[in-house]
């Protein structure tokens, strides 16, 4: 080989060198002038670790200081992320799962292996991190893990702190419950100075949703500068965790209990009715609500909704078969909470508005079509007079079970509840030129028909209030038959349970529409000390002299008290003397399906402290199954005797007692036995 | 005056007087190159303190600053050594020292090797270790230099195998160690001689392809370490998994970023200081130096090899018969491929092998080994006129 080879050769070789350090130089250039920020923004997190110490979250009590909804700890295992993908192969991998649902179900908490798998698979914990795959897991686990810790290799436990309600699924709807939070909610709390982590839990329905903001402690952390295997060595910042403020509600938990109770028995009795006849809809009584509210500031008391569900359900979570069950329209949507944000037609339950707007709007009174003790006659059908079919939808319009009550004044009207009458009224507000078409419609919305009743609950139902005007902007013909159906109730008109039972409150109170009140206050949970007051809110004044209220509280107070007062058999028997109701009865006509049944109601009169609405879908006459259902619900209320609920825990004690006595007894007669 | 040739010029001043010649080796040593090799090992000293010293700074361990301090005196006297030693009279000890070296890698697989970190690569001797491997680096040059140098002409298909065949089974008994990195030293090794030593082109072709054969076929096959294959998978796809190979390599990246221009300063690198980057004195020395001193330290330690590989290339440039040519050669290979290793793989550009940076990592086996060669540049440069 010649020399200029060699040369040749080696000079490819510098080549080599050439282009070797020329990559070495352009990727330092890269790394360490035109990215180094991004790098120097790396190096500052990675080594520093944050852990999170979550906040306890506040409570929630009624008005006597019960406690609803508390915290508890529950033990849940994690496994540690890192070390489960980097030292195992699959094999081992499956090994550990398996060991680990075998232990974990041994020691009394059952957990499958799917549900471990599934858990360690969970997208909002990152590679680094531990990763919960166990909730409620027995202290005896914890005994398994620190003697034979070897075998589960990154496996550890935390406790965590869990809702817990003492009362069971008492108030459930109004409580609400929590869950982890999902992508879209992460998003609109990913500001939140309480830092929500992906894995945090957030009240989803109910006060636990509404009170989110006060009820949320603020997490504690501590940054902690760790070595590469993830050891502290020093202590940067600690923060400590501030408990969430606790929720003070105006509920009575024995007025919910027993407004639950009744509910519930009601719906049963409802189901138990035969059709008429045989081609009429069943009575499937599927679900219902029951309000109950302080009408001296709309205070709510109880706020029933059937049927109901668990929340205790939702502190581990679910599957998502339950999930979709209790999604099911077939299951009758237990999470719906139909006392707030079911929409019914109120039926004759509304006659009071009806008699209100007629009176207040001149229709009766001395210059109007009647006067309040003028006699109409009710002959069982209303035949609009010079009626042209295709203006005024039908022309005659008849009594409910072709009912016919003769000469009737306002107040007997209501008592019987004669729709003729109201009928009458309802047309002439239509037509008579003297009077605003919109009469009716706009009594409705001074008692807050039509708008949220500004409840501190989400997910309230706003309700339907038809009008003209609000026809002829739909472009719908406004006819003078939907004015007729409105004034007893029916037709497009809607309300929430608790806007039925929020404008009766108004009328009982005389006149003044309270927004519903749902809390007292919010306190500090260490000092005790009030965070936040929560006033009366009044929303309207409504027009009500004594020439109004009287005729109206008359005609309801005969609806309990008078002999052919709709709902006095259901009171027949009630100590009305001491404690007098008004009520109004309500059927409530639905296409294809059985009546809606309600009854509203309050007393004691004449200043009442208690207004019950209770509604009750396709179960047949407000006056004999919701009515009832109403009596059985005042008549502890009026007699002073509300049966104290006890919590679980108390029940749970009582039984062993019992237990306990009847062993004591059999001890105590074996004793005498021996002694004789 | 009379006009005479420069040999006779040479061989006169030979005559006259051996030795305060001009052309006496001692003359030729070749300080700029001793210079960039002091400086390295400076620089792998402080670096290797900055990571080995402790967090705490009234009790910071000398332990590993001791001990390559020691490595890099014991290194200097092994390459005065080689450098003092005439070393064409190597061609004589060739096959002695290659059979040794290939004796040792066989015995260190058994009962007398001692594995660290997966490896069954070292033989330990009370408190030092030695990893035969290495030194097999400076076998495989001599022997492969003493072969080709034998013949001037073009090399035969027989004889290219044959060389091929020198550098194959220390790499065969190295993969069973094993230790891909060494194994691919070795074979970079042998294919820089190949190329000095004269191979034709068509050759070069018929190698590469059967040495592509050849590691598809160990990569396929159970041949390679579990952690060893992801390394490869993982620098050939870095968003496969989270495995400890992707961590150590985002970890380098991320001391090296955080260095910036002017670095974090001596002691100050928090990758560093937490010991985030795994085996950061030995294989990953490179981000100690690249997030403490910057892009400048960075450059000026890549520029301190250059020198070094400039010097080496001049060496066997001017090497006056082709065995010492072969020899700059081989060094050459070695240094420049560990270096584009260990440098790159913190960079990102290479995948992850455990080879450590000549001078700078912290191994005696290395810095000995990287010191006998360098002695042996020196060897052939300053014994050009004799």
């Amino acid at each position: 080989m010649s020399p200029e080879s060699l040369r040749l050769r080696l000079s490819f070789l510098g080549l080599l060198a050439l282009i070797a350090f020329g990559a070495l130089v352009a990727r330092l250039w890269f790394l360490q002038v035109l990215s180094s920020e991004e790098f120097e923004a790396q190096a500052r997190t990675n080594t520093v670790r944050v852990l999170y110490e979550s906040a306890p979250r506040g409570r929630v009590f009624d008005r006597n200081g019960n406690v609803l909804v508390d915290n508890r700890e529950s033990l849940v295992v994690t496994v540690d992320r890192f070390t489960y993908d980097t030292e195992f192969d699959e094999e081992e991998q499956e090994e550990l799962v398996l060991r680990l649902a075998t232990e974990i179900s041994r020691a009394g908490r059952l957990t499958k292996v799917f549900e471990i798998n599934d858990a360690l698979d969970d997208s909002r914990y990152g590679p680094l991190d531990a990763v919960p795959v166990a909730d409620d897991v027995t202290e005896n686990f914890e005994i398994v893990l620190a003697e034979r810790s070897d075998e589960f290799p990154g496996v550890g436990t935390v406790v965590r702190s869990v809702r817990a309600y003492p009362y069971g699924d008492l108030a459930a709807h109004v409580l609400g419950y929590v869950s982890l939070l999902n992508e879209d909610q992460y998003e609109l709390v990913v500001d939140d100075p309480k830092t929500y982590r992906r894995n945090d839990e957030i009240g989803q329905t109910g006060v636990e949703a509404s009170f989110e903001s006060v009820l949320r402690g603020t997490p504690g952390f501590t940054r902690l500068e760790v070595d590469n295997v993830g050891d502290p060595v020093a202590v940067l910042e600690q923060v400590d965790p501030i408990a969430g403020a606790d929720v003070h509600l105006t509920l009575d938990i024995d007025i919910q209990a027993l407004a639950e109770k009744e509910l519930l028995a009601g719906l049963a009795e409802a189901r138990q009715q035969e059709p008429d006849e045989p081609e009429d809809p069943e009575f499937n009584a599927p679900g219902g609500a029951l309000v109950v509210l302080d009408p001296n500031g709309s205070e709510v008391l109880a706020l029933a909704s059937y049927p109901t569900y668990s929340p205790s359900e939702f502190v581990n979570g679910f599957s998502e078969d339950r999930w979709a069950q209790l999604q099911d329209p077939n299951n009758h949507q237990p999470l719906h909470n139909r006392a707030l944000a079911g929409i019914y037609p109120p039926g004759s339950t509304f006659k009071l508005f009806t008699a209100y707007a007629a009176m207040n709007g001149g229709v009766i009174g001395p210059r109007g079509v009647l006067d309040v003790r003028t006699l109409y006659e009710d002959v069982g059908i209303y035949v609009v007079p010079s009626c042209e079919e295709d203006v005024i939808a039908s022309c005659t319009f008849r009594n409910a079970e072709e009912a016919i009550y003769g000469p009737v004044d306002l107040i007997r009207a209501i008592t019987v509840s004669s729709d003729v009458y109201f009928y009458y009224l309802g047309d002439t507000m239509d037509r008579a030129d003297r009077f605003d078409r919109e009469g009716i419609q706009r009594a409705a919305r001074l008692f807050g028909f039509g708008a949220p009743s500004g409840i501190a609950l989400s997910g309230e139902g706003v309700g339907r209030v038809p009008s003209p005007s609000a026809a002829e902007a739909a472009g719908e013909p406004w006819r003078t038959g939907d004015s007729i159906v409105l004034a007893i109730g029916q037709g497009l008109l809607g309300a929430t349970p608790l806007q039925l039972a929020n404008g009766y409150a108004a009328f009982a109170n005389g006149g003044t529409l309270y927004a519903p009140k749902m809390v007292n206050r919010v306190e500090n949970p260490v000092t005790g000390e009030v965070v936040q007051a929560f006033d009366d809110r009044v929303l309207n004044q409504v027009y009500m002299p004594n020439s109004i209220r009287v005729p109206i509280l008359e005609g309801m107070l005969g609806v309990t008290a008078e002999l052919e007062g709709t709902a006095h058999s259901a009171f027949f028997g009630f100590p009305l003397e001491e404690w007098p109701v008004a009520g109004k009865t309500g059927t409530a006509e639905v296409v294809g399906k059985a009546d809606n049944s309600l009854f509203a109601a309050f007393g004691p009169n004449p200043n009442p402290e208690y207004v019950v609405v209770a509604i009750m879908e396709e179960s047949g006459f407000g006056a004999s199954v919701a009515a009832p259902a109403v009596r059985r619900v005042l008549e502890p209320i009026a007699t002073n005797s509300v049966p104290a609920v006890r919590t679980i825990d108390d029940l749970a004690d009582l039984s062993e007692s019992i237990v306990d006595d009847a062993a004591a007894d059999e001890a105590g007669r074996a004793e005498l036995g021996s002694a004789g | 005056m009379a006009v005479i040739s420069l040999e006779e010029r040479r061989h006169r001043e030979k005559e006259l007087s051996p030795a305060s010649s001009h052309y006496a080796p001692w003359m030729h040593i070749d300080v700029l190159l001793v210079l960039a090799a002091a400086g390295l090992a400076a620089i792998g000293i402080a670096a290797i303190y900055s990571t080995t010293r402790g967090r705490d700074p009234e009790n910071f361990d000398p332990f590993f600053l001791e001990r390559q301090s020691l490595f890099a005196v014991a290194g200097g006297l092994f390459m005065v050594f080689a450098a003092w030693f005439p070393y064409r009279e190597l061609t004589k000890f060739a096959v002695a020292i290659y059979g040794v070296g290939i004796l040792s890698l066989i015995v260190v697989l058994g009962p007398l090797g001692e594995e660290v970190n997966g490896a069954r690569s070292w033989f330990r001797f009370g408190d030092f270790q030695l990893q035969p491997s290495e030194f097999q680096k400076i076998a495989v040059i001599v022997a492969v230099a003493a072969f080709l140098s034998r013949y001037e002409e073009h090399m035969t298909v027989p004889r290219v195998f044959f060389a091929v065949g020198i550098v194959a089974w220390p790499g065969l008994l190295v993969l069973l160690q094993p230790d891909v990195g060494t194994a691919l030293i070795y074979v970079f090794i042998g294919f820089v001689l190949l190329l000095i030593g004269g191979i034709r082109f068509r050759q070069v072709i018929g190698i590469a392809l059967i040495a592509t054969t050849v590691v598809a076929l160990m990569i396929n096959s159970n041949m390679l370490a579990e952690y060893q294959t992801n390394r490869l998978r993982t620098f050939v796809d870095p968003s496969i998994d989270i495995t400890e190979a992707a961590f150590q390599q985002r970890q380098a990246q991320i001391a090296i970023g955080n260095g910036g221009v002017g670095g974090k300063g001596y002691g100050e690198g928090s990758q560093t200081l937490s010991g985030l980057v795994p085996q950061q004195h030995t294989d990953f020395i490179f981000t100690v130096v690249g997030e403490e001193f910057g892009f400048v330290g960075s450059a000026t330690t890549l520029g301190l090899y250059a020198i070094l590989l400039l010097r080496i290339l001049q060496a066997a440039r001017l090497a006056r018969d082709r065995f010492g040519a072969l020899i700059c050669s081989g060094v050459f290979a070695m240094i420049l491929f560990q270096m584009f290793e260990a440098v790159g793989m913190t960079l990102g550009i290479t995948p992850i092998t455990g080879i450590p940076l000549p001078l700078v990592s912290y191994g005696g086996s290395s810095a000995i080994v990287t010191l006998i060669g360098l002695g042996l540049v020196l060897n052939v440069r300053m014994r050009r006129f004799v």
